[in-house]
């Protein structure tokens, strides 16, 4: 090891040298990174003026104080961005256009960037103090680590809702990390060398013969093969190909059954009342106040698929205020029932307003007018929210004439123009 | 309150001498009464001193609006009918008398103090009908079923309100204000007057007791700590997000920049 | 070091090499050199992003039950205590509030969720700006798509599992977004869910998705990706001894593996804070899933804000015909749109390097102001997506700003079509202006701000030239120093279309391809005239395949 060292040193006095061998040159950076100080004397004689920061800064992030700036002007820097001294530049450009080690890569020690100043390699006592740093940070960790646990022990689980543990495991566990992760840096940062590495970058094509004894060895196959000659015996692989696929489709089949007329259809039917979404009791006439609107459902509901399509609002307006004779019509006594369910992407739409009559969607904002028959007024919506026919029965209840004349929901392909049908249900005609 | 019902107290006080003579008696003083008011040229239909402070209250700072029997005008709807929880729920909220005409009323300090409130409550409510102010103690919404509650919640309230009340923007302009500032009776008072452009949520579409559930969940949820550390403004998401680039990408970043950077 | 540690050492690194034969490559691994630059650093947030949601993720599958059969929450949540709700929702509380660091762990989970993809973004913004996509990786730029976009789909996945109100509603939008699609939407959409909408299938099929399917190309993809760069050697800025031949860093080992540990314990440790200290995507508050409910301000994720943005701003078109429906309002917000998007980012290398007939390697990066119109295209596309960013929060930018919600809906339209176009110009103005400060930076030199008066009586203003290393890498980055692009080597006399040879005169180009393609070369071409300068160079600048 020590035999190394000298070596390294020796290497650090003649610089310009190259490593002979890669393993040499790897080596050299373990040294280095072993003991720092050990090239200090070469630092000495290369007596460069800017450090390799300052170049590089200079060149790469030139921010709001650049080059542009005469260094005189520089407030209080120990090494201004300064070119390089001939000597630096010199050493740095044989660095450069030097061939490379047998893996491509050589080590440039930061002088050859004109380093002056490497807090690194510079004060022992600036070395220890960062050594106890990163030590500081990971004992840290530890501390961190191990108070996870006792609070994780100690700690009720359930003080404030939990929160107290999820404070307690929560920062221990990112001080912890945070420390660790910081230590990991510094260490970096302060104790390793800052030597810039030179690697050559390999073309990323092959050598031409490479590439084409590779399209021969690939063509040979195929010759051998005779894939172009043997038309029936490459029908019959394509067609083997292609048919291969198609159990992997049927197995998909049973994924789910088919739409058919489902979505054309909700839980509500004639004659079914409509209840309540909490509380599943019928509504009557009279529940609910002029301006009021409230949840239903068809009586007896219970799947979630019900749950799905069969929302419904019923809304109750003062006299007077529906403007849509087909509204009028459609419901019993100023009471109307739209599908809760929104006609652009299906979100349940309860937002109303009671003296502007808006009913707004919380996810697209599509705004429908209540009072006239549910008239898309703002937002992405195309078409009405679907109106479900009402009326009262002889105790007062509210049911449904019919389930909804046309599909409720989003729109779909096989949809088709169903929003024409304005006219009465025929289980309406007949109630009147 | 009503000449009637006047009428009827001062009876009942004299119930011992119940006769028609009394009831005449009675009657003359209601028309004294009548009389010694008349001459201000305001019609008081009410012996009830809340009844005419709250009139006298009214006039300065209400009338010109709402006109001088609560009629309503071009500028602002008619009180008769509202009832007293509508008086309490604006005033008592600051949204009324309005500053400055908008979208709509925000929720400001009052401008009475609360016995003032009731009087001008008990005024309007002279003037027909409405919802009373509701009474319930704070024993009693505490009792009631948190999570019923907010199931109710999450139903009738949370489409405007947001899922814990922290408010939601209604079309142009118009909002759904959030509910961390409202008094219980004032949630119940907005439940059964409907103020603005919100749905009225009757008792018989509402229970008392469904009502106090919902009360007891948004003032269980408003007070709950936030389990999981600073709650974002509890709007979902968005606020999240703003967290997660700024806090998240931004400590990053530098500590990328910290890294590259030479010591 | 002890000497037995040493001995010890040796002997592992005999037996792995005796057993592989990776000495040399472990060799040649140890030294691969990695550039310094902070901004390198922006996809290692995205790797280590990755690992944490790998480990936290795990621990949540211990205890999440992927299952909608209904239960009634029994848990030490009181608010929802005797609630009905579905299993996935109800595990979902018992992680949070019964499992001691659960809700941590769960937090931790979605903040480097969102992490994740916050940094992908910001890493693909670099990549694009410094054109660190163009040949040889342009197939990692691919790579690097794929991954956001999968990125997208399992953090949806993920946000939609715990069965609250809040996903409840953003898998309802994806089901309509699938029915939307013609022909074949609404099989599509059975299929999926297994019947209607939500039906029971969906979250267990959901979560194997979510944890096994996308984890798994995503963890090969990331493979695939991080082998590339290692194979082809990270891209540097120019500088000093900087050349497309070689790469100027720090080795691998021990400086860089050193730092990269540090930052992803970092990267762990500011998700672990934010899950400490900031609560996320608080489940018990939203409410169990109830086709019936809604909250006010109901929004998704940030990384599908896009979506909900575009599906709020689109005009409501719809489109019947002969039995059939086309919601156009839906399906272009939900699906032609970010089709259009995603295929422009993987286009982008090939289309620019088809338009500006540039076929050679590049390994030095470029500053966005050196290519103007890309950096112009590149800040109008963005201008573009913050915009359908912004419209998905429109509600609560209504509300917290105290704005007209429909007002803001409608300005938010126009700027999105317009406001690109303004972005475009003023980008690429700006970039033409810092170019042009370059040019007279290495035309006249630094500015001393002496003002000398000569014998004659004039004045002038002294300035002081470039140190010759910067004088190098400001040409080299201006473009100085390249070649004539209308001298570029066409390789192979088929790249470009025009069948034209490599010193071909400029003339009419023929056929509509060509003319379209020197149209567009005219465009992207465009920047600040100067005299042209040459220098020296020592080694070719750029590398073309002989």
């Amino acid at each position: 090891m020590s035999d190394d060292t000298n070596k390294n040193n020796e290497d650090g006095e003649a610089p310009r040298e190259a490593p002979k061998t890669a393993a040499e040159a790897s080596g050299s950076v373990f040294e280095r990174a072993k003991s720092p100080t050990t090239s200090r004397g070469e630092r000495r004689e290369t007596g460069g003026t800017a450090s390799a920061r300052e170049i590089e800064g200079e060149v790469l992030q030139r921010g709001g104080m650049g080059a542009d700036v005469p260094e005189k002007q520089r407030p209080g820097r120990r090494v201004g961005r300064r070119p390089l001294t001939p000597e630096a530049q010199e050493a740095q450009q044989a660095m450069f256009t030097r061939p490379s080690d047998s893996d491509g890569t050589h080590v440039v020690p930061v002088e050859a960037f004109g380093a002056e100043h490497d807090p690194a390699q510079v004060d022992p006592r600036e070395d220890t103090f960062a050594e106890f740093q990163v030590s500081a940070l990971f004992a840290l960790a530890t501390i961190a680590a191990l108070g996870f646990i006792v609070c994780f022990l100690l700690i009720s689980r359930h003080a404030a809702v939990g929160r107290d543990m999820n404070f307690a495991l929560g920062g221990t566990l990112a001080a912890s990390l945070l420390a660790l992760g910081a230590g990991f840096i510094l260490w970096a940062k302060k104790l390793l060398p800052h030597d810039k590495a030179v690697q050559d970058r390999h073309h990323p094509y092959s050598p031409e013969e490479e590439e084409l004894l590779t399209e021969e060895t690939f063509f040979k196959g195929v010759t051998e093969m005779q894939i172009g000659k043997r038309k029936m015996l490459r029908r019959t692989l394509l067609g083997a190909l292609a048919v291969l696929p198609l159990p992997a489709v049927f197995l998909l089949r049973d994924l789910g059954p088919l739409p058919h007329s489902k979505l054309r259809h909700t839980g509500w039917k004639k004659g079914l009342r409509l209840v309540d979404v909490e509380t599943k009791l019928p509504i009557k006439l009279g529940d609910v106040e002029v301006g009021g609107i409230v949840t239903v459902m068809p009586e007896g509901f219970d799947s979630v698929e019900d749950m799905a399509l069969a929302p419904t609002v019923l809304i109750r307006f003062a006299p007077g205020e529906i403007r849509s004779k087909k509204e009028v019509a459609w419901g019993v006594d100023n009471h109307v029932a739209y599908s809760k369910i929104c006609s652009h992407a299906g979100c349940p739409i309860s937002l109303y307003e009671q003296q502007t009559h808006h009913l707004l969607c919380p996810c697209h904002q599509s705004t429908f007018d209540m009072a006239d028959d549910a008239n898309v007024i703002f937002g992405p919506a195309a078409r009405r929210l679907p109106q479900l026919p009402i009326r009262v029965d002889k105790k007062g209840y509210f049911y449904a004439l019919s389930d909804y004349e046309e599909p409720v929901g989003p729109s779909f392909w096989e949809r088709g123009d169903a929003n024409k049908n304005n006219h009465l249900p025929a289980a309406a005609e007949e109630s009147r | 309150m009503t000449p009637s019902t006047v009428a009827a107290r001062l009876v009942s006080r004299r119930r011992a001498l119940a006769s028609a003579a009394v009831i005449a008696v009675a009657l003359g003083l209601m028309g004294m009464l009548y009389a010694a008011l008349a001459p201000k040229g305001q019609a008081s239909t009410s012996a009830d001193p809340a009844v005419q402070r709250g009139q006298e209250l009214y006039n300065q700072g209400c009338a010109s609006c709402h006109g001088f029997h609560g009629e309503g005008g071009n500028r602002a709807p008619s009180l008769i009918g509202v009832g007293a929880a509508a008086v309490d729920f604006q005033v008592g909220t600051g949204r009324m008398p309005l500053q400055q005409h908008q979208a709509q009323p925000p929720r400001k300090r009052p401008s009475y103090s609360e016995p003032q409130i009731l009087d001008i409550a008990a005024y309007v409510a002279s003037l027909g009908g409405g919802p009373a102010i509701p009474q319930f103690t704070t024993a009693e919404w505490q009792k009631a079923d948190t999570a019923y509650g907010g199931a109710l919640f999450r139903t009738n309230c949370a489409q405007c309100h947001n899922f814990v009340g922290s408010g939601g923007e209604l079309t142009y302009g118009k909002y759904a204000p959030s509910l961390s500032d409202a008094t219980p009776t004032q949630i119940y008072e907005a439940m059964i007057t409907g103020p603005a452009n919100m749905p009225v949520f009757g008792d018989k579409q509402l229970t008392p007791d469904q009502k106090l559930a919902i009360i007891n969940y948004v003032r269980t949820i408003k007070t709950q700590a936030d389990p999981g550390g600073a709650g974002l403004g509890r709007i979902g998401p968005v606020s999240e997000t703003v967290v997660g680039w700024l806090v998240g990408i931004g400590a990053l970043v530098i500590v990328t920049i910290w890294i590259g950077a030479r010591a | 070091m002890s000497s037995a540690a040493e001995v010890a050492a040796k002997k592992s690194l005999r037996y792995v090499d005796d057993r592989f034969g990776s000495a040399n490559f472990l060799r040649r691994s140890f030294n691969k050199v990695f550039p310094d630059h902070w901004s390198f650093m922006l996809g290692e947030i995205a790797l280590y992003s990755f690992v944490i949601l790998l480990l936290t993720g795990t621990y949540l599958t211990l205890f999440f039950h992927a299952s909608s059969s209904d239960v009634v929450y029994n848990g030490s949540y009181g608010p929802l205590r005797g609630v009905h709700m579905t299993d996935a929702y109800a595990s979902t509380l018992k992680l949070s509030f019964d499992v001691r660091g659960g809700l941590l762990m769960r937090q931790i989970h979605h903040w480097a969720a969102l992490l994740f993809v916050m940094s992908i973004a910001v890493h693909m913004m670099r990549v694009f700006f410094t054109g660190a996509f163009r040949k040889p990786r342009t197939v990692n730029w691919h790579i690097g798509v794929t991954l956001f976009i999968l990125a997208i789909l399992e953090g949806f996945a993920g946000y939609s599992l715990p069965d609250d109100l809040l996903s409840g509603t953003g898998i309802r939008i994806a089901y309509s977004v699938m029915e939307s699609i013609p022909v074949v939407g609404t099989y599509l959409a059975y299929f999926i869910f297994g019947g209607n909408y939500p039906g029971v299938d969906f979250i267990p099929r959901l979560f194997i998705i979510h944890v096994l399917l996308v984890p798994g190309i995503l963890l090969a993809l990331i493979s695939a990706h991080m082998m590339i760069l290692w194979h082809q050697k990270h891209t540097d800025f120019p500088g000093p001894g900087k050349t497309e031949r070689n790469v100027v860093g720090t080795p691998f080992y021990p400086t860089f593996i050193l730092k990269t540990n540090g930052f992803l314990f970092m990267v762990f440790g500011v998700c672990a804070a934010l899950g400490a200290f900031a609560q996320i995507n608080p489940v018990w508050l939203y409410g169990p899933y109830n086709p019936s409910q809604v909250s006010a301000g109901s929004q998704p994720d940030w990384y599908i804000f896009f979506l909900e943005g575009s599906l709020r701003m689109m005009p409501p078109f719809e489109t019947d015909f002969w039995g059939h429906t086309i919601s156009w309002n839906i399906l272009v917000p939900g699906v032609i749109l970010p089709g259009i998007m995603f295929n422009l980012l993987y286009a982008y290398p090939t289309l620019e390097a088809w338009i500006t007939k540039d076929k050679s390697f590049h390994n030095l990066l470029q500053r966005p102001r050196d290519v103007p119109v890309r950096t112009a295209l590149g800040v109008a596309g963005l201008f573009f997506y913050g915009m359908l960013y912004l419209a998905g929060q429109n509600d609560v930018l209504a509300y917290t700003f105290h704005w007209s919600l429909q007002a803001t809906t409608w300005v938010m339209r126009i700027v999105t079509i317009v406001g690109p176009f303004i972005a475009f110009y003023i980008t690429k103005r700006w970039a033409l202006g810092l170019q042009h400060h370059d040019e007279e930076l290495l035309e006249h030199g630094i500015e001393t701000g002496i003002i000398r008066r000569l014998p004659s009586g004039e004045y002038i203003e002294v300035t002081k030239p470039l140190p010759e290393q910067r004088r190098a890498v400001l040409a080299m980055q201006l473009g100085h120093d390249l070649p004539d692009r209308h001298a570029l080597p066409s390789e192979n006399g088929h790249g470009s279309g025009d069948g034209s040879g490599p010193s071909r005169p400029i003339g009419r180009p023929v056929g509509m391809m060509a003319r379209a393609r020197q149209a567009l070369e005219g465009f992207f071409f465009e920047r600040h005239e100067t005299p042209q300068r040459s220098t020296e160079d020592e080694e070719p600048k750029t590398l073309t395949r002989p």
